[in-house]
């Protein structure tokens, strides 16, 4: 199956047909992905401001990560299931738009590296990683999301 | 007020942003990073004003970050917001849904510097209980980003 067959497929799908024909599902949707996406920057700002010696100083990062991931992995959960809805809706137009495959780019990046490399800092960042090294990984990680938040709103434009 | 919209509309500002895609792209970029901040750091806020997150750290501790959060991201979305709002102010303010917008806007706006901000400092120094006060923050921010996204999809 190719790529484009895929994208064929999902837009033809029930879920997909569902949501284009309601007026409210889509907005409904968007409005839940769009606080799941508040809510993940607001996480991982809480952390990545940790990691960069801006906030709660006194609370070890290790155990910041620790208390914050089930609330990451589960707002992670909500973002991708509202945002595969959205995506069947239209398959066939984002299909064809550079914004939603620069989107999907930002997106594998920030889950590969929120679950890899920024997750062994968190967990060595007060003794075995450099403290220039922690400030970078948070930058890294705040400009990730931060592309995943813009390159859904560009979306929009093209 | 007319008047005062139709020059806003005609200004060299107005009309540059009007005349570019990639100009009105990098700023809704730049209004939904803005919107991202704020209500993602009142988000964190009010869960720890509920008590569901991080239930064990100092409320003033957890909410630092947050608050300046807030204010940055406020001064984002207001600032690329009157940019994109410029070369179409007439139109925008004539709709209903942007006017329930604004309305929002400022109720959330009043609410967080006189209730919501000394709350979530945890000094006590507010006569409306903490999770009262998140769950009211929480509910005017979501309002406004609800009312940005029905602008957005009727517009």
């Amino acid at each position: 199956m190719s790529v484009l067959s895929f994208f064929q497929w999902c837009a033809g799908s029930a879920l997909g047909t569902a949501i284009r024909d309601s007026r409210w599902l889509f907005p409904v949707i968007e409005a839940v992905h769009l606080l799941g996406l508040a809510l993940m920057g607001g996480l991982v700002l809480l952390v990545d401001m940790r990691l960069m010696g801006l906030s709660m100083p006194r609370k070890p990062v290790a155990a910041l990560a620790r208390e914050i991931q089930p609330w990451l992995i589960g707002t992670l959960a909500v973002m991708l299931t509202t945002g595969v809805m959205l995506y069947t809706s239209e398959a066939m137009k984002l299909y064809y738009n550079g914004a939603f495959w620069m989107k999907m780019a930002f997106l594998v990046s920030a889950i590969v590296y929120t679950f890899t490399v920024r997750r062994a800092v968190l967990a060595a960042a007060e003794t075995r990683v450099r403290p220039v090294w922690v400030k970078l990984v948070a930058l890294v990680s705040i400009a990730l999301w931060a592309g995943v938040g813009i390159g859904g709103r560009a979306i929009g434009f093209y | 007020m007319t008047s005062f919209f139709a020059r806003i509309e005609a200004s060299g500002i107005a009309t540059t942003i009007s005349q570019s895609v990639p100009l009105n792209g990098v700023l809704s970029g730049l209004h939904l990073v803005g919107l991202t901040l704020l209500v993602g750091s009142v988000l964190v806020s009010s869960l720890r004003l509920f008590g569901v997150v991080l239930p064990h750290e100092p409320v003033a501790e957890v909410t630092r970050a947050a608050r300046r959060g807030i204010v940055l991201g406020l001064a984002i979305s207001v600032a690329s917001g009157l940019l994109l709002l410029s070369p179409r102010i007439s139109r925008a303010s004539a709709n209903y849904i942007f006017q329930l917008k604004m309305l929002l806007l400022c109720a959330a706006a009043a609410f967080h510097f006189a209730i919501y901000r000394n709350a979530a400092r945890g000094t006590g120094r507010t006569w409306l209980p903490p999770w009262v006060a998140g769950t009211l923050g929480l509910m005017l921010w979501s309002a406004v980003v609800l009312a940005g996204a029905a602008f957005i999809l009727i517009e």
